[in-house]
């Protein structure tokens, strides 16, 4: 288990160095010197001649070493970003990016987490029922309900839901994370705003988790064991309960991990349809206003998620399936 | 005896054995739903060459005048805010996201080829760097990807299909990679070898053909997700940009309350047209899958 964990936190460790070098060739072939982005501060608070800014400019670009070939300025890059842990400072807010991008972690995480549970909860028992009914009528309603939840735009179901809930039947708020009305947390309220986005983000996912239930269930429904099992006497529900579902629903814990990503496209998208203070609407703001530090720090906390997402659903399988861990 | 011979009744009746793309287009055909999404798709394909010999609105000439009208025998589908007709910048907009979504699965399909290609033959070393690399691009989800180099660079058509192209390859890559090592451990490989071929000869004879059917099947279903992928961006405001009209722009203006409230022509008519052409994708890509390999 150790040797395959050792591997796999070296792949990732790789992998999320190449992302690094990534965003640095992107934000280089912004049309803004790293320079001015130090300098925007200072030159916006007045008080220095034209001169003396030169002067500061030049100086600063020799001390990042701004003459040097890419690869050394990659280096110094990544110097600074460590000894400092900076990834800039917005050039609205005059905030550190890190911190204005770390902040808006919890609120995108509870949306993407209640998102995957809701698609888990919905896709688990329809894709079951697809599979037990195999070839029938459910089946063919279900699979093709899963083929066609993939192709709904969610922006559209967004904008759907809200006319349905909120404008005609004005029974959900449409968007926000709280009522600003309200003193002190209130947390029915935070759930009615919860609900449609979370409901929203998971729509799409609850079609490829469908189909992979209903396949794995199929598969594990012909394996061996079960037959024995069986032979043994063991009653039918019995043996799909405890040895059928718990070997087919495993492949799920991959799925789990591959979502990670399409979660957080998905969220980009809906926090920006209700509102929804989260990491997706910062840097959508920030991508309007060109606001680079903050863009930047987006895409490396990101790919930390993507990767971290990615790491833990092989180790939650590794934990699960103990064929893995022998390899 | 040659009497005899000619006396004997021809049994054997001559009939070429089906080749394999006969089979795979007869399974094809079978599939009731893929059929279904080809038909959308050439009702789409043929409205949007004719609707401008029929329907005499121009989709782009403005007349505050007769903005936001509901649907009139004028206009059938209402005008925007800009009194532009909706029904003709509907099928003008279906144009450009159509053009969009095959050139970036084309795009992002022959890159993925020609990667696939280099990672599969040479193997070694060039083999891991090209997979991590793979792993580098995957780690960004394409919708935030593009976003943050639309962030930096600027948007526009060219520069969402090409973003969509560098980081929708793998797919693609991962395939033909595959193939060619499947490939690699066949006998009639080693036997072409034993003969003199060169890779080149064996690659264009046989990767190919094997090749085909699973990145057909892919290509579909990126043309799907590039769809989707450039309406999202359009309706954020970061793809194609008006006064280009894009079916994910068009549902922009919805984001206002009393355009979503009062003018439902505005913007449900954009967004089926999205559900339905991504629909029809699915299912042919669907179909294709079934028929090409029946054992999935």
């Amino acid at each position: 288990m150790g040797r395959w964990l050792a591997r796999r936190l070296i792949i990732t460790l790789i992998t999320f160095i190449g992302i690094t070098m990534l965003v640095f060739a992107l934000m280089r072939l912004a049309p803004v010197n790293p320079v001015d982005l130090l300098l925007f501060n200072m030159r916006n608070q007045g008080g220095l001649s034209s001169a003396d800014i030169q002067r500061i400019h030049d100086n600063l670009a020799r001390e990042l070493g701004l003459d040097q070939p890419i690869p050394i300025q990659y280096l110094i890059w990544v110097q600074e970003v460590f000894t400092k842990g900076s990834l800039g400072f917005s050039f609205v807010f005059g905030r550190p990016s890190l911190t204005m991008v770390l902040e808006r972690v919890p609120p995108t995480l509870i949306l993407m987490g209640t998102a995957l549970t809701l698609e888990l909860l919905v896709g688990i028992p329809l894709g079951i029922i697809a599979a037990l009914r195999r070839n029938r009528i459910t089946d063919y309603i279900v699979s093709t309900f899963g083929l066609s939840v993939v192709a709904v735009p969610s922006f559209f179901l967004g904008l759907a839901a809200i006319y349905v809930f909120s404008v005609k039947l004005n029974v959900l708020p449409a968007g926000g994370m709280f009522n600003p009305k309200n003193k002190g947390v209130d947390p029915i309220d935070f759930v009615r705003h919860l609900l449609m986005p979370a409901m929203i983000l998971g729509f799409a996912g609850v079609g490829p988790v469908i189909r992979y239930v209903r396949t794995s269930i199929l598969e594990t429904l012909g394996k061996e064991y079960l037959v024995t099992a069986r032979s043994k006497g063991l009653p039918r529900t019995l043996v799909i309960v405890r040895h059928a579902f718990p070997n087919a629903l495993l492949p799920l814990i991959t799925v789990i991990g591959l979502q990670v990503g399409t979660l957080m496209a998905g969220a980009f998208i809906t926090e920006q349809i209700f509102t929804w203070p989260g990491m997706g609407r910062l840097a959508l703001d920030a991508i309007n206003s060109r606001d680079y530090p903050v863009i930047q720090a987006f895409a490396v906390v990101t790919a930390i998620m993507v990767l971290l997402g990615n790491l833990l659903s092989d180790l939650a399988y590794g934990i699960a399936d103990p064929r893995i861990r022998l390899e | 005896m040659t009497s005899q011979a000619a006396a004997l009744p021809r049994v054997v009746t001559r009939r070429r054995s089906e080749s394999a793309g006969r089979r795979a287009l007869r399974r094809f055909l079978r599939h009731r739903a893929a059929l279904l999404g080809l038909f959308i798709l050439a009702l789409i394909a043929v409205t949007a060459i004719l609707l401008p010999f029929v329907y005499g609105q121009d989709p782009d000439v403005t007349n505050t005048k007769i903005g936001f009208q509901a649907p009139s025998a004028n206009h059938l589908l209402g005008t925007d805010r800009l009194g532009r007709d909706l029904l003709a910048r509907l099928m003008n907009a279906g144009r450009v996201s159509l053009a969009v979504g095959v050139a970036a699965a084309l795009f992002a399909t022959g890159l993925g080829l020609v990667i696939g290609m280099i990672a599969g033959v040479f193997g070694g070393w060039v083999d891991s760097v090209i997979m991590r690399f793979t792993d580098v691009v995957i780690a960004l989800p394409i919708l935030i990807a593009i976003a943050i180099v639309v962030g930096i660079i600027g948007t526009g058509v060219e520069i969402v299909v090409v973003v969509i192209g560098l980081f929708g390859w793998p797919e693609a890559a991962r395939i033909v990679r595959a193939v060619i090592l499947s490939l690699r451990e066949q006998d009639f490989v080693m036997a072409a070898r034993a003969l003199g071929a060169t890779n080149t000869r064996i690659i264009r004879k046989h990767l190919i053909f094997h090749a085909l059917a699973p990145l057909t099947v892919t290509g579909t279903f990126t043309v799907a997700g590039a769809l989707l992928t450039e309406a999202s961006l359009s309706y954020l405001g970061i793809g194609v940009r008006p006064p280009q009209a894009s079916w994910g722009n068009m549902l922009y203006d919805a984001q206002q309350l009393f355009i979503l409230r009062d003018y439902p022509w505005y913007w449900v008519p954009p967004g089926l047209a999205i559900f339905v052409t991504v629909l029809a994708v699915n299912l042919v890509g669907d179909g294709l899958r079934d028929a090409l390999d029946p054992h999935g």
